[in-house]
């Protein structure tokens, strides 16, 4: 499949489950989050393992349109610190937008777009992300107590100067607790990145994000026109 | 081959009776301009011709009442008062609604059959037009009549009901119309269905009595309405009280999550990058891994749950809300129906 042909099928994909319908007596619910991320990049270029790591802050906002659709946007930002010699630290900073849609109150459907950027004293590496996934959700039936296992691929990956990734995917796993409107939660999430080789005999760039995630989020109801 | 026969014959005996109505009009148009022309004499025999047994053609009910009108009038014109009246009286007993036109007929035309009406006693009906009646700002317009002064009662009562509506109870002479509301006596809205309309008159002058009946249908146009929530499934509500098979169905859900953390950890990162992935997936696992215990060691002693009491509490209360104001705009919908109103078969008496 080209690059084209993927990123036209995620961009369908994503304005599909955007455009989903919602349900006609729509309750529409509105919710915040704020983030705070230990991150943990690594990548190897074929001379060693560079890694770099720091904290995240950022937040996302939600509207629940019925039951089912989820729409959002995210942006996170923060420094990243590396020991590794000869690198350099670096700032990262992102946007994203999101969509979900519910089939089934145990599992939601998501595709999302980010814009990420990487930026060092010398240099700044735009990656742009489009993910397409499924999110299952194990709620506690004695408690407000939910596990979330979450996975999903990366159809577009498009990085300025490299090659789009042979492989490219995203997973994460966490529990969430909620109190009333408010939702605090604990996530190991997971990028994976594999480009392929740079010319024959050339090395091989792998590229990886972890991260431990702390989420806070609130919900609030919006009264009907 | 019998029902190709059939209607060949339907298909030829069609042209045959329009035609021998068509020879009665012709024929009754003939004495009417006779008739304007002042050929009286010319004009009767043709009158008496559509009214006589021997004539060959179909006769409708109303060109029969029209050539009993047109006979009268014509012998009231050569002073033949006695037969005129026999005539004017055949035409009010076929339709009690005949009536002269005051500005095309004589004074002493009117006399005669205005005596006629007096020796003559019938109410009638009409037929119910077909109508959409607004109940809020419209009435329907019923129309019945006596030929003369009587006592009379009109009533309109559901086919299949003893319960009548009455919308006139008194003394009548001649044409009356009557407006109805589309209400019940009850004053509720009339619901869909069959309805008869009833006229019962007994005469002051005669003492003699009659009666007639019309039919019609009423059905009801309203705006679609919504349907309601319907009550809340088992799987939209929490469980309510906790029990032992609830414990162990969460122990493996958190021990899902925290095998989940560990396999993406494992599996999906890339072995070659190595890093501290796996602390933090054993950082999430294990809270995922301790929630699953609690909630296992919490479930040891059944008892109620009470904060799971409390949002299916809010859960019904809110679907009872949203049930209250669909009603509430269902209501204001069924408020706006129209009434249609046909004529239906059968008449009376």
């Amino acid at each position: 499949m080209t690059r084209a042909a993927r990123r036209a099928g995620a961009a369908g994909i994503l304005l599909g489950c955007a455009l989903a319908p919602a349900g006609a007596s729509a309750q529409r619910i509105v919710s915040g989050t704020a983030l705070v991320s230990l991150v943990e990049h690594r990548v190897d270029i074929g001379y060693g393992v560079e890694e770099s790591s720091g904290l995240l802050a950022g937040a996302e906002g939600a509207l629940h349109l019925g039951r089912r659709l989820v729409l959002g946007m995210r942006a996170a930002g923060g420094s990243l610190t590396t020991e590794a010699t000869g690198a350099q630290n670096r700032d990262l900073g992102e946007l994203g937008i999101q969509a979900s849609v519910d089939p089934a109150p145990w599992l939601a459907l998501r595709s999302a777009a980010t814009w990420r950027t990487y930026t060092t004293p010398v240099a700044r590496q735009r990656w742009t992300l489009v993910e397409i996934g499924a999110e299952a959700r194990l709620d506690f039936a004695s408690g407000p107590v939910r596990g979330v296992l979450r996975g999903g691929l990366l159809p577009v990956v498009s990085v300025k100067g490299l090659p789009g990734p042979d492989v490219a995917l995203t997973a994460a796993a966490g529990i969430e607790y909620r109190s009333r409107s408010l939702t605090s939660g604990l996530f190991y999430g997971l990028e994976r990145y594999d480009f392929p080789d740079m010319g024959p005999g050339g090395p091989q760039r792998l590229e990886q994000v972890s991260s431990l995630t702390f989420r806070f989020t609130i919900q609030r109801g919006l009264r009907r026109a | 081959m019998r029902r190709l026969l059939l209607g060949l014959a339907l298909v030829a005996a069609w042209p045959v009776a329009a035609r021998a109505q068509t020879e009665t009009a012709d024929q009754l148009r003939q004495a009417q301009d006779l008739y304007e022309r002042l050929e009286i004499e010319r004009a009767l025999p043709l009158l008496r011709q559509v009214v006589s047994r021997g004539w060959p053609h179909d006769v409708t009910q109303e060109q029969r009442v029209e050539a009993y009108t047109y006979l009268g009038a014509a012998l009231a014109l050569l002073g033949m008062r006695d037969s005129a009246i026999a005539y004017f009286r055949d035409a009010i007993e076929r339709d009690p609604f005949t009536d002269l036109d005051a500005q095309r007929f004589t004074p002493a035309q009117l006399a005669l059959f205005g005596q006629a009406r007096r020796l003559t006693f019938a109410v009638a009906v009409r037929p119910v037009a077909a109508a959409r009646i607004d109940p809020r700002t419209e009435r329907a317009t019923l129309t019945v009549v006596s030929t003369h002064s009587a006592s009379v009662r009109v009533e309109l009562r559901p086919a299949d009901r003893r319960s009548a509506l009455v919308l006139f109870d008194g003394v009548n002479d001649g044409l009356r119309e009557l407006g109805w509301d589309g209400l019940l006596p009850d004053g509720r809205l009339a619901p869909p269905g069959r309805y008869e309309l009833a006229v019962v008159g007994r005469s002051q002058l005669l003492g003699r009595s009659d009666s007639a009946r019309v039919y019609f249908t009423v059905a009801h146009e309203t705006p679609p309405l919504e349907d309601s929530l319907p009550e809340l499934a088992a799987t939209q509500l929490l469980p309510e009280r906790l029990q032992r098979s609830t414990g162990r169905s969460d122990l493996l859900k958190g021990l899902a999550v925290a095998a989940g953390a560990l396999v993406v950890s494992r599996v999906a990162a890339n072995g070659d990058l190595g890093g501290r992935g796996p602390a933090l997936a054993i950082a999430v696992g294990g809270t995922a891994g301790i929630a699953g215990v609690a909630a296992f060691l919490s479930a040891r002693h059944e008892h109620d749950l009470s904060a799971n009491i409390e949002e299916n509490n809010r859960r019904r209360a809110a679907r009872a809300a949203t049930n209250a104001s669909i009603a509430q705009r269902n209501a204001e919908r069924i408020a706006q129906t129209v009434l249609v109103i046909q004529p239906a078969a059968g008449v009376g008496p």
